[in-house]
């Protein structure tokens, strides 16, 4: 592959990132590649010694934070007439509150998340407490009152704690998973978000 | 070795890379070889990542008729540098105390079977 043919080949693929960026990107190969060259290399080696450019612009993208991405591809490329500003400014009680109720259910599923994982955790955590609880009420039972009910709380008390205990390690296994889930999901939105630049 | 902790460690070598002079991209690449495995693809987002945050700067100087962009330490840099070494003379205690358990408790481990 030529020098040309591997900076052309990124260039296809960032074509997502803001105008100066992909100058960036550029300058910054094209100068690691004449730098190699003017080193002893031929082009051909010190092309191939870059990388395959599809990963190295996968790799660039992945490492663009999304907000820049999403600027970058929503900027409008003319002007607004002054019509569509008016409409826009007109049609805000409209499409404020949807983008506001966007909002908020995203909002909201994060939410609902994280209550979940706080519940298990807490429910296992109740287990583990009522479990001491019940042996305690059981031994002061037993000392002071009837034994037979005394020993059937103490050991319930036992069996409570006995379950919390491998119930912790699933719940934290759990929440461990969900958080990877969260991160999977996110990077699945980013590069589904570029692919779909690449395409058009 | 942990990616997070990779990640830091590239960023702080490329700051000592630069640190006595300013340097471009190829020198940093080849002064860093013989001590960490590096690659264009990685340094291009450390390069990036250290501009946006001021640890560096970049000036473009002419070089056989192309440009070819110098990186320079800022004070923010060196800041970061001397930081680091700080830090990490504290996890080498650290280090030294773990790794002092681990082998004092190896034996005694021995010791317990015999009994």
């Amino acid at each position: 592959m030529t020098k040309a043919e591997f900076l052309t080949a990124i260039c296809r693929r960032i074509q997502a990132l803001p105008p100066h960026d992909i100058e960036k990107t550029l300058e910054f190969y094209a100068e690691m590649i004449d730098d190699r060259m003017e080193d002893g290399y031929s082009e051909e080696e010190a092309v191939r010694e870059m990388g395959d450019p599809e990963e190295v612009a996968r790799q660039i993208l992945l490492d663009t934070p999304l907000p820049k991405l999403v600027k970058a591809n929503f900027k409008p490329k003319r002007a607004l007439h002054a019509w569509e500003i008016v409409l826009l400014l007109l049609g805000f009680p409209l499409w404020g509150p949807l983008l506001f109720a966007a909002i908020v259910v995203i909002l909201s599923f994060f939410i609902v998340i994280w209550a979940l994982a706080i519940s298990l955790l807490i429910t296992i955590f109740a287990l583990f407490v009522s479990g001491i609880a019940a042996i305690a009420a059981g031994g002061a039972a037993f000392l002071f009152g009837e034994k037979a009910p005394a020993l059937f709380t103490a050991g319930s008390g036992f069996l409570l704690l006995g379950i919390s205990i491998p119930l912790f390690y699933l719940g934290v296994l759990a929440v461990k998973g969900l958080v990877k889930g969260i991160k999977w999901c996110i990077i699945k939105c980013k590069s589904r978000f570029i692919r779909k630049k690449e395409e058009s | 070795m942990d990616i997070q902790l990779k990640r830091g460690l590239l960023d702080i070598c490329v700051l000592a890379a630069i640190k006595r002079k300013a340097s471009y991209g190829y020198e940093i690449i080849k002064t860093l070889k013989p001590y960490v495995s590096f690659s264009e693809s990685t340094l291009y987002p450390i390069l990036r990542r250290l501009e946006a945050s001021r640890l560096l700067t970049v000036h473009a100087v002419e070089h056989n008729g192309r440009l070819r962009k110098y990186y320079h330490i800022t004070s923010a840099g060196l800041l970061r540098l001397q930081a680091f070494i700080e830090e990490w003379k504290e996890i080498v205690t650290v280090f030294e105390f773990i790794n002092r358990e681990e082998s004092e408790h190896d034996e005694s481990g021995i010791f317990d079977g015999d009994l």
